[in-house]
């Protein structure tokens, strides 16, 4: 069975003198196993420089993306990797792919973010703001060989990024009076988020019943890597000031809040497994399934804390055991901090259906898991001394921020890790419909369209302007790709309309004292360019 | 046609992918104009200083501080002197502190300048001069009045107003009452509200944070009994058992919040008559005048807990809501506005003074309507008798701003 409704174009193989295994195009180049490697090889070099992506999921394959993701009954090219593995098992040939996605997000948020009772905390409220807008370049590259002995199978390696997101605001500045701004200015960048996962991914398919139904395997090494930003406020009573400014009532705004810069990074590695299954229903309808193992990722890294005190002589003045915290001045530590990024399981199954013979529709479910992404656990494995920019050590080795409740560390008590104990996300699973259809319009022309409405994982509780995500989306994709004997070129433009979103009600959902959501009204959009290359031997 | 559909097509794909690649620019951050610090006046000859007061000058601290912050706009040099092609003038608010409070630490406090800059740079309010006076004395003060620690209130409504309306601020001061507005916080507002009333002409709005506007029962509750006097006696308020040996204590401390204020209002509204002979709730401010014959006030509860008649009368006629509900005093605000806010925790229970007061004000004849906000907390944090300093300050000069 070929999975393409085009007569395919005969290939065999067959061994040369130097042993080496030659590829044999009818009628066409003959290349050896190594100039096909050398040829991947450039594929990989050529791919441009991995940048952050922006967005959750990230559509994997350029023609799985013009789909509107509904592929995994058809999955017939490389990225069936990810979306159904059996699908390989129908490559025409083997195969090696580049392709580059230009990712441009338009992500707007009018912060309303104040405290419960209305007062203001420094966020720029009741303005349109919008990140740095910027353009994502990420590359996603495969190759697989059909080998024909076990009775012939597909295998091979695919790398991509099934999912990333980022994005750098200014959203913030302490309020009026906090401190002189002119001597340690907040940074300019105070919410970020950088989040990104690398999938490795080798695969293995095979035909079990002829025209009838095939299996597939593949294992998801992957990488993530893993950036968030904001500050954080932690109440002015927990510093060890000895008197009066121990009692909430007795610490003026906008001091009843110390300003802590929080920027976290993380990486670490994970392990899935995905499989799927093909199954040939009749000469004009295939069916597919498919599901992928959730991942923990063991992320490590450090949380690179910043406070900015407050400037106040007064204050100073009335109590001297205050001076340390309301001088104005900033102290920085790093610990090592550690926790597991909780990746989803997904599930899906699609059918595509062949109408004629240059006309293919197909349609998709797929449900995933997001509620894994409950509360990410932050555990500080270390314990650092807090150093002022002159490189003082404050308070004779104490750490002036202390964290609420009695925690401790190797029996000692343990500050410097206050509010930002924990990152709530509180997601929920979606369940994502896609309709695509591809038309043949000329022998060597194709043009393809797709269509997916995809709910929001985040819930009002936790959502925020970091992730993009803010709403329920909706894209629509449409392409053309251009074959020319073993060579095929493509591009397809992919639009996402996300609905706008209003969140009137601030949370702090597991209780630490941080804010866990950001009220305000919430928009976006995004553009996608898919360009690929693909070469078959 | 087929060449000519597939170009379209592609440019089409082209215009809708560079459409969202232009950059998109947030608010342009405003630039901040600041003057370099405050002036402080009050100790340069020519500039005004309180009446001799029966009390002595050392009582009514002879080196009290006028603060004043201008507009970051003016071009002042380190002198204070304003160049003589400087045409804009600003309207002026007077900004009266609370008990005990030296003006210089209230302004290095709450940072009334960077708060003020700020919200001018951003267009909120419009700019505008602040001065900042306080009323403090050995007893912490006693509620701006014309009393025997001092002439305050014709201090701050004649002396001070014309000296900022003339020398070199003659050049940016506009001296209109439209463009002249009036605040305090605690015995400030009060001080603000009795100034505004006592002089209508000078003053087009008024406004009080977390001051005791009623002191007598009202709907919602008795101030002075519910509070004043209740918890000073459970202060340790103790009269002397014989008649005229009572001390009035001095200084006056921060722990006994309640007995500092009965006795600075004490100071205010009923200073001993030397010619009355009763002296059963009489304390004496021993050491001023330096010198002697000592001189004192009189409390509305006698040591037997019965009241003073004549004395709680002098008390009430000096109560902000009495004063305004008859004349010669009930018409005194009709064109001014008002604004006046209270935490709902008040440390002194102020928010049953402005529940009564606002119950009062708001069923009067007024041109303009009143404005009364109600602080609430958040969290463990509560809205106490100035902790949102922060956000009542914004709000004060955004008030101001808009009615001048």
């Amino acid at each position: 069975m070929n999975g393409s409704i085009y007569p395919s174009r005969q290939s065999s193989t067959q061994a040369d003198r130097s042993g080496s295994t030659r590829l044999t195009i009818n009628g066409g180049t003959t290349l050896t196993i190594k100039n096909k490697l050398l040829m991947a090889a450039v594929l990989l070099i050529i791919v441009p420089q991995l940048l952050w992506a922006s967005g959750m999921s990230l559509n994997v394959g350029a023609k799985a993306s013009a789909l509107g993701g509904a592929f995994r009954g058809l999955a017939d090219d490389w990225s069936a990797a990810w979306w159904n593995p059996a699908g390989l098992a129908y490559l025409q040939k083997s195969e090696a792919n580049s392709m580059l996605s230009v990712i441009v997000p338009r992500q707007k948020y009018e912060p309303n973010l104040r405290l419960s009772n209305g007062s203001e905390l420094g966020y720029r409220n009741d303005q349109d703001r919008f990140p740095d807008d910027r353009i994502f370049y990420y590359p996603n590259f495969s190759t697989f060989y059909k080998f024909q002995g076990a009775g012939g199978f597909t295998a091979g390696m695919a790398f991509f990024l099934p999912y990333g997101l980022g994005s750098k605001w200014d959203l913030f500045d302490p309020l009026p009076g906090y401190n002189d701004v002119d001597t340690f200015p907040y940074a300019r960048i105070d919410h970020e988020a950088s989040f990104t996962v690398l999938d490795f991914h080798p695969s293995l398919a095979k035909e079990v019943v002829k025209d009838k139904l095939a299996l597939g395997l593949g294992l998801a090494i992957q990488k993530s890597d893993f950036t968030w930003r904001r500050p954080n406020f932690i109440q002015t009573t927990l510093l060890p000031i000895a008197s009066m400014y121990q009692q909430p009532g007795n610490v003026p705004r906008p001091y009843d809040n110390i300003i802590m810069d929080s920027r976290m990074e993380f990486n670490g590695w994970g392990v899935g497994v995905n499989l799927g299954v093909m199954y040939q229903l009749s000469p004009k309808v295939k069916l597919g399934g498919s599901y992928r193992s959730p991942v923990d990722i063991k992320l490590t890294g450090h949380n690179r804390m910043s406070v900015y005190f407050p400037n106040n002589s007064q204050i100073v003045a009335d109590d001297r055991t205050a001076e340390p915290f309301f001088s104005g001045k900033t102290a920085q530590t790093s610990p090592e901090v550690k926790t597991t990024l909780k990746l989803p399981a997904e599930l899906g199954a699609g059918f595509a259906y062949h109408p004629s013979e240059k006309f293919t529709l197909m349609a998709d479910i797929a449900w995933t898991g997001w509620s894994r992404m409950k509360i990410l656990d932050l555990s500080y494995s270390s314990r650092q001394q807090w150093i002022s920019p002159a490189g003082d050590t404050l308070e004779h080795g104490l750490n002036p921020i202390r964290s609420p409740g009695d925690t401790t560390f190797n029996g000692t008590p343990f500050y410097g890790t206050p509010a930002d104990s924990a990152i709530v996300f509180n997601w929920k699973d979606v369940t994502r419909f896609s309709v695509g259809a591809e038309y043949h319009f000329r022998e060597r022309w194709i043009a393809r369209a797709g269509y997916y409405h995809d709910p929001t994982a985040i819930p009002d509780q936790s959502l925020n302007p970091l992730v993009l995500d803010f709403a329920d989306k909706n894209s629509l994709n449409f392409g053309f790709i251009y074959k020319v004997n073993v060579y095929e070129v493509g591009y397809n433009i992919e639009y996402i309309n996300y609905d706008n979103r209003e969140i009137t009600q601030i949370q702090d959902v597991n209780g630490d004292g941080t804010f866990d959501n950001f009220p305000g009204n919430y928009s976006a959009a995004q553009y996608r360019s898919f360009f690929y290359f693909t070469y078959r031997f | 046609m087929r060449k000519l559909s597939f170009i379209l097509m592609l440019g089409l794909s082209l215009i809708i992918a560079l459409s969202g690649c232009k950059k998109r620019k947030n608010p342009t951050e405003s630039v901040v104009l600041k003057q370099p610090g405050y002036l402080t006046f009050g100790e340069k000859p020519g500039w005004p200083a309180l009446d001799n007061p029966p009390l002595s000058n050392q009582f009514s601290f002879p080196n009290r501080k006028i603060v004043v912050t201008i507009p970051g706009e003016v071009p002042i040099d380190s002198l204070g002197h304003v160049p003589l092609t400087w045409k804009k003038k600003y309207p002026v608010l007077y900004f009266l502190t609370d008990f005990g409070q030296d003006a210089l630490a209230f302004a290095q406090t709450y940072r009334v300048k960077d708060i003020a800059d700020e919200l001018t740079a951003k267009g909120e309010i419009q700019p505008m001069i602040i001065v900042i006076a306080d009323g403090n004395n050995p007893m912490g003060g006693d509620f701006y009045l014309n009393s025997i620690g001092g002439n305050y209130e014709k201090y701050i409504a004649e002396d001070v107003r014309l000296q900022i309306d003339t020398l070199f601020f003659t050049r940016i001061v506009n001296d209109s009452a439209h463009k002249r507005g009036i605040s305090g916080v605690g015995m400030g507002g009060y001080g603000a509200f009795r100034v505004a009333m006592d002089y209508p002409l000078y003053y087009s709005s008024v406004s009080a944070i977390s001051a005791p506007l009623s002191i007598d029962a009202g709907p919602n509750g008795d101030w002075f009994n519910d509070y004043l006097w209740s918890t000073a006696v459970q202060e340790g308020l103790i009269f002397s058992p014989s008649p005229g040996s009572n001390i009035v204590p001095i200084p006056w401390v921060k722990t006994k919040p309640a007995t500092s204020w009965l006795f600075g209002m004490a100071l205010g509204f009923s200073p001993h008559d030397p010619s009355d002979t009763d002296s059963s709730s009489y304390f004496k401010i021993a050491g001023y005048p330096i010198g002697g014959p000592f001189r004192g006030v009189d409390l509305p509860f006698d040591s037997t807990g019965s009241l003073r008649i004549s004395i709680w009368n002098k008390w009430l006629a000096n109560d902000i809501k009495t004063l305004l509900a008859g004349p010669p005093k009930s018409g005194s605000l009709t064109n001014t506005k008002i604004y006046f806010d209270v935490g709902l925790q008040d440390s002194y229970m102020l928010q049953i003074a402005n529940e009564n007061f606002y119950s009062f004000i708001a069923n009067q004849s007024l041109t303009y309507e009143p404005e009364y906000h109600k602080y609430t907390g958040y969290g463990d944090y509560p809205a106490d008798h100035f902790n949102f300093a922060f956000d009542r300050i914004v709000t004060i000069l955004k008030f101001h701003s808009k009615n001048f």
